[in-house]
């Protein structure tokens, strides 16, 4: 018995050490994020070890997270229509790193004028395996829907709320981003 | 006084003051069988009509055939008069290398099935609460998947367990390892459902409902975390011995259902495993493994032991008026790999014995003709095996354990014995090395068994025997199991092997009184009656 009392005092104790470790903040990812972060936002997963969502720093920067649905993308003209300067040929531009509760969200779109040909999601929630499921459907919805509307218009996907609005917010700053005539 | 030494000719025969009412023959008027080193040549019962008419003094009713020869089998020959110190082989020393082996194996494999997640998860990553609970749910349950595994390894039985790790450890950690299981699974429960409700705010009872409702394969998860709680509270001593034994056997044996159960949802929603990868191949093929493992040691090898020797009883015999020796024959035994102190688990295809199989250690060393238990009577199902006719089929398993003279550290052992604890350390002494000591621990004279064959092999392995008559706390027990006492039996005892076996109170009296005299844990060899 006082075998199964140190076995279980060292699970939890490994346990907790595990989660500290890897949830301390890491020095080089960091820099690596920020360095290949965008103009606007910063949001690099710095945050500390405690503390709730909110605290991130992400958050405060580029977009509140929010489950209301009415949360705009940053600053910026909000021209989904015309553009100013039409490019010649396709062009690939990122979107703002995205922060919710569950993670991160940043899509890529390429554009062919105001025709939006095709959206990538190159990060989406999958912290658990049950978000990574509901990210897939994202993806291949919303990026269907992208392509269809031309726009970062698009349906909420019915259990991943704050996924769908952080994929709005998103694309909605690669197209305005596009628009200024940025590329990349 | 009752305490009695017995060593050597020059000593016997012995007779207390107090009325040693067994009589206790020295080599005459022997009628039980002995050890085959002795050339003791009992005719090989063939399967049919094996009716070796009991010693007298037996109670029952069983017709008895060819009275005439009742004797005959029996009789020392006399050439064999001089106990003949040929016993079987010393056998040689194992040594602890494969059983830390499998330590370390089984240590490295929790590594590994944690490896998945450290590698899966970035540094800085855990952000927030909800996240960190998440994670330590998600470390939770992969500690608790492959606890469970090694749980189910480690009682199935495969022989490499059974003979390198022995039964008494393995069913030691099967209990520290299954408080740990249950605890992991609970804390797992707890974590994901939690961190869960953080992460989608909502209450944690809601988000466990919603887990339940609407994720797959939940439902058979919940259920497993549920009878696991419950074998866990079973597993308490307390709890268990106010459980009737059956109720306790099937209670484990839903166990299995715990495995197939929980099994879809760590596929279905496990961070680790959910993407098809190495991980989850590895995760699949530790599963197979396992089964196989289960498979072969629970089935496959019992089935071919079966089939190559074919056991039946042959007699049952009154030792006194509460313990039996049923002496079992089969085909090629003399291929049966057995070393004195294992034991084998029995089945005896006798009405209501036959679907229980239970643990009882060998009384005499492996001989090549025949196997001998003996059981003290202490519930229905040895009641039962009083009455089981010779002819009777037996299935039997093993053998299993590390109480022998392989195991040993040191070529000079003390064995103590308590009670019906005699019959390992019976057999156990063909194989010792001589020079051991035996220290017969019996509550009355009428409880010591074996004891012509004890006077027997003291004799023939120069064995200093100390029959240790009387209640836990006479003068005699008293003095001899205290340090002074055993300081004057065996001075050397800090330089020995300690081989102990009887109730769990004698047990635990003598191991602290052994650390305190010097002996390393290592070198002191338990076989509980505990399984």
């Amino acid at each position: 018995m006082r075998r199964a009392i140190l076995a279980i005092g060292g699970l939890a104790a490994s346990t907790t050490l595990l989660v500290a470790v890897k949830g301390a903040p890491a020095v080089t990812p960091v820099a690596q994020a920020g360095a290949a972060g965008r103009s606007g936002a910063s949001g690099a997963p710095s945050g500390p070890a405690a503390g709730g969502a909110s605290s991130d720093p992400t958050a405060k920067g580029s977009a509140p997270p929010g489950r209301s649905g009415g949360a705009k993308p940053p600053a910026g003209a909000r021209t989904t229509g015309p553009a100013n300067r039409p490019p010649a040929g396709p062009v690939t531009v990122t979107g703002a790193l995205v922060a919710n509760e569950y993670g991160n969200v940043r899509v890529r779109v390429t554009l062919n004028g105001t025709d939006i040909t095709a959206v990538t999601a190159l990060e989406l929630p999958e912290s658990t395996a049950d978000s990574t499921r509901r990210s897939a459907s994202v993806r291949s919805r919303m990026g269907a829907q992208a392509v269809q509307r031309d726009s970062a218009d698009l349906d909420t996907v019915s259990g991943a709320t704050a996924t769908s609005d952080s994929y709005r917010q998103s694309l909605q700053a690669a197209l305005d981003r596009a628009a200024r005539g940025e590329r990349g | 006084m009752s305490t009695l030494r017995s060593r050597g000719p020059a000593r016997r025969p012995r007779q207390t003051s107090e009325g040693w009412d067994r009589p206790r023959p020295a080599s005459e008027g022997w009628d039980r069988p002995r050890p085959a080193s002795e050339g003791w040549d009992r005719p090989r019962p063939a399967s049919e009509g094996w009716d070796r008419p009991r010693p007298a003094g037996q109670q029952r009713g069983r017709p008895r055939g060819r009275g005439e020869d009742r004797h005959a089998p029996y009789r020392r020959p006399a050439a064999s008069a001089t106990p003949a110190a040929a016993g079987p082989a010393v056998p040689a020393r194992r040594g602890p290398l494969p059983g830390w082996l499998v330590v370390g194996l089984l240590w490295l494999g929790l590594l590994a099935s944690v490896l998945p997640w450290w590698l899966d998860t970035p540094t800085g990553s855990l952000r927030g609460t909800a996240a960190q609970l998440t994670a330590a749910g998600q470390i939770t349950g992969l500690v608790a998947g492959y606890l469970l595994l090694v749980q189910v390894l480690l009682l199935s039985r495969l022989p490499v367990l059974e003979r390198w790790i022995g039964a008494e450890r393995l069913i030691r950690w099967h209990r520290d390892v299954g408080a740990t299981v249950v605890v992991a699974v609970l804390a797992h429960l707890a974590l994901i459902v939690v961190g869960y409700a953080r992460l989608e705010r909502r209450s944690s009872l809601g988000e466990a409902w919603t887990l339940l409702r609407e994720y797959e394969d939940m439902l058979g998860a919940y259920a497993a975390a549920g009878i696991m709680v419950l074998l866990g509270l079973t597993g308490i001593r307390a709890v268990r011995a106010l459980l009737p034994y059956e109720l306790w056997y099937y209670l484990h044996l839903s166990s299995y259902a715990t495995l197939l159960l929980g099994f879809g949802h760590q596929f279905t929603h496990g961070q680790q495993l959910f993407r098809p990868g190495p991980v989850r191949t590895g995760w699949i093929v530790a599963y197979v493994l396992v089964l196989a493992a289960l498979l072969g040691g629970r089935v496959l090898v019992p089935l071919r032991l079966n089939l190559r020797h074919r056991l039946r009883v042959a007699d049952v015999v009154a030792e006194n008026r509460d313990t039996i020796s049923i002496y079992l024959t089969g085909r090629r035994l003399d291929r049966l790999a057995v070393l004195g102190g294992q034991f084998f688990r029995w089945r005896f295809f006798a009405p209501g014995c036959w679907w229980q199989a239970h643990p009882f250690s060998l009384s005499a060393a492996g001989n090549g003709r025949w196997l001998r238990i003996t059981v003290k009577v202490v519930g229905r199902h040895t009641a039962d095996l009083r009455e089981l006719d010779p002819g009777t089929p037996v299935w039997f398993s093993g053998p299993a354990g590390t109480f022998t003279a392989a195991h040993r550290r040191r070529d000079r052992a003390l064995l103590i014995a308590g009670g019906t604890g005699i019959t390992p350390i019976r057999a156990l002494l063909e194989e010792l090395p001589p020079g051991a000591t035996l220290v017969y621990r019996a509550r009355t004279p009428h409880d010591v068994l074996l004891g012509p064959e004890l006077d027997w092999l003291a004799e023939a392995r120069d064995v200093d025997l100390w029959y240790v008559v009387g209640s836990r706390d006479d003068p005699g027990p008293r003095q001899i199991l205290s340090p002074r006492g055993l300081r004057e039996i065996v001075p050397d005892v800090a330089e020995r092997d300690v081989y102990l076996c009887g109730p769990a109170g004698l047990l635990a009296e003598s191991v602290r009184l052994l650390r305190r005299a010097g002996v390393p844990r290592r070198r002191i060899h338990l076989a509980t009656f505990e399984f």
